[in-house]
């Protein structure tokens, strides 16, 4: 019955001047913007002023693909899987729209993703990749670690 | 500037993160250190590493011709059964090996009281950093003659280590009660407590058990009310709130000697094995306190058998099989 009726749309505007036209179906999961189309404002545009264009198209295939329950899990992980599959820049740029957006699952995924990148990499290694300028010094590092060390301990016993 | 990401998000990623990396990474800037070390970040990876972790158990072999401790650090997982890995051991008894008080969050709490050394350090070992702090020289030092039994354990926030001292009259009598002082890591000091108990810990042979945020010791008192003569107990102390308290035992545990038990700790419970020595016949019986605190739940369940040669009850493993020590073969396991 619901296939036959007129499907309800969003249209979101990104921060480019892209506009894209989502099933409400879609857009649902956008927890933090569900209001404005929820309160009756179908047929506006919905301004993500700090999204752009490049990055909303991923999120909205992302979230196409989540609302499809014909997809079994399968099919998914391998979307999802193949999903992070991009540079780092555009990968912290999705966080940032999961996080604005608040789509738990896609921020989940994201956020894994860099932690798995950045495991095994050397405190150096992660301010270039995090673009951090402001290091310790020596002393302070050393400082730093040692009450942490003795916090940490029976995680890193497991390790 | 695209790499910018805010603290909130910083955390989001961090809490995904392994401890071996989170320890690392306290060195990377400020803002992930101050994360890293904050409470509220602390608290909610403990509560996710308390479901995760597994069991571990240190060995310690002493070899008499080369007068060196062997540690090793055996694995209790689900379905692996024990890895075996020699860690180093930095540190020199000054007459024989030391005791190990006991081990919680990793740490490992060492004190060379057992052959005479005046000056008995403690010390807090991290084996898996290869890392440790000798404890300052505690407060309460009595000239004369005094022993002290010890305990350790980690709060939500610290590491504590609570030290318990007897002095002795001219005519070896206790002076009761035990004076009383803890050790914070986070402080870095010793600070007295208040006991005002007249209870007793036995010289040499104690040993204590931590678990549920108590240490445990056996102990016993005079009671002088019933005329009962000496009755034993576990004494415990909580270490995040400083208290001390009675855990009291069924009759026939509360009256038989001393030195034929030993506080264990069986799956997530508190246990007691009672040690029968008799020549030929030698066996133990195992108890356990199935509701923590509950008098009544204390419940038997089972004899070992213990003839051959076997000499003490070790540890519980996860999967119900009892590791024992014997004389001869080192340590084998039995199953229940």
């Amino acid at each position: 019955m619901s296939s036959t009726e007129a499907k309800k749309m969003v249209v979101l505007k990104s921060f480019d001047g892209v506009t894209f036209e989502v099933e409400e179906s879609v857009a649902v999961q956008f927890e933090s913007i569900r209001h404005m189309f929820e309160d009756n404002l179908a047929g506006s545009v919905i301004p993500l002023s700090n999204i752009k264009s490049e990055i909303l198209s991923k999120v909205i295939d992302y979230c196409k693909r989540h609302a499809d329950d014909t997809t079994d899990e399968e099919d998914l992980k391998a979307f999802d899987a193949d999903f992070v599959k991009v540079e780092h820049g555009t990968l912290f740029d999705i966080i940032r729209a999961a996080n604005y957006l608040n789509i738990k699952s896609l921020l989940d995924l994201t956020c894994q993703t860099v932690a798995d990148m950045i495991k095994g990499k050397t405190p150096a290694e992660i301010r270039e990749l995090f673009n951090i300028s402001d290091e310790f010094t020596p002393e302070e590092e050393e400082e730093a670690s040692i009450i942490t060390r003795f916090i940490y301990m029976d995680r890193y016993a497991d390790c | 500037m695209s790499d910018y990401l805010p603290r909130e998000l910083i955390i989001e990623i961090l809490t995904k993160l392994p401890a071996k990396s989170l320890l690392r990474f306290t060195a990377v800037c400020k803002l992930w250190h101050s994360i890293i070390t904050s409470s509220e970040f602390i608290f909610s990876q403990l509560s996710i590493s308390a479901s995760k972790e597994g069991n571990t158990l240190y060995l310690r072999r002493y070899t008499k011709d080369d007068r060196a401790e062997h540690y090793t650090l055996l694995k209790d997982g689900e379905n692996q059964t024990f890895g075996l890995d020699e860690l180093y051991f930095p540190f020199k008894s000054q007459f024989g090996y030391f005791r190990i008080v006991g081990g919680s969050n990793g740490l490992v709490c060492l004190s060379d009281d057992f052959f005479t050394n005046p000056l008995h350090p403690i010390i807090l070992w991290n084996p898996c950093i290869r890392k440790h702090i000798v404890l300052p020289a505690p407060t309460v030092k009595p000239e004369k003659a005094h022993f002290f039994v010890l305990g350790c354990g980690a709060t939500l926030h610290d590491f504590k280590v609570v030290r318990m001292v007897y002095s002795k009259t001219d005519d070896f009598t206790l002076n009761l009660p035990a004076m009383v002082e803890i050790y914070s890591l986070k402080s870095g000091t010793w600070r007295r407590v208040h006991f005002d108990d007249r209870y007793i810990i036995m010289e040499f042979m104690w040993s204590q058990t931590f678990i549920k945020g108590n240490v445990h010791w056996l102990a016993f008192y005079e009671d002088l009310t019933q005329n009962k003569g000496f009755c034993n107990f576990i004494l415990t102390f909580q270490m995040e709130d400083e208290v001390f308290g009675e855990l009291m035992f069924p009759d026939h545990l509360a009256q038989v000697a001393i030195t034929d038990l030993s506080i264990v700790v069986i799956g997530e419970s508190l246990g007691m094995v009672k040690y029968d020595k008799q020549m030929g016949s030698e066996s133990c019986c195992v108890w356990v306190m199935k509701e923590y605190g509950v008098i009544k739940s204390w419940t038997k369940l089972y004899n070992i058998d213990m003839v051959g040669g076997i000499e003490k009850v070790i540890r519980f493993r996860k999967n119900g099989d009892v590791l024992m020590v014997s004389q001869e073969h080192g340590p084998g396991v039995a199953h229940n």
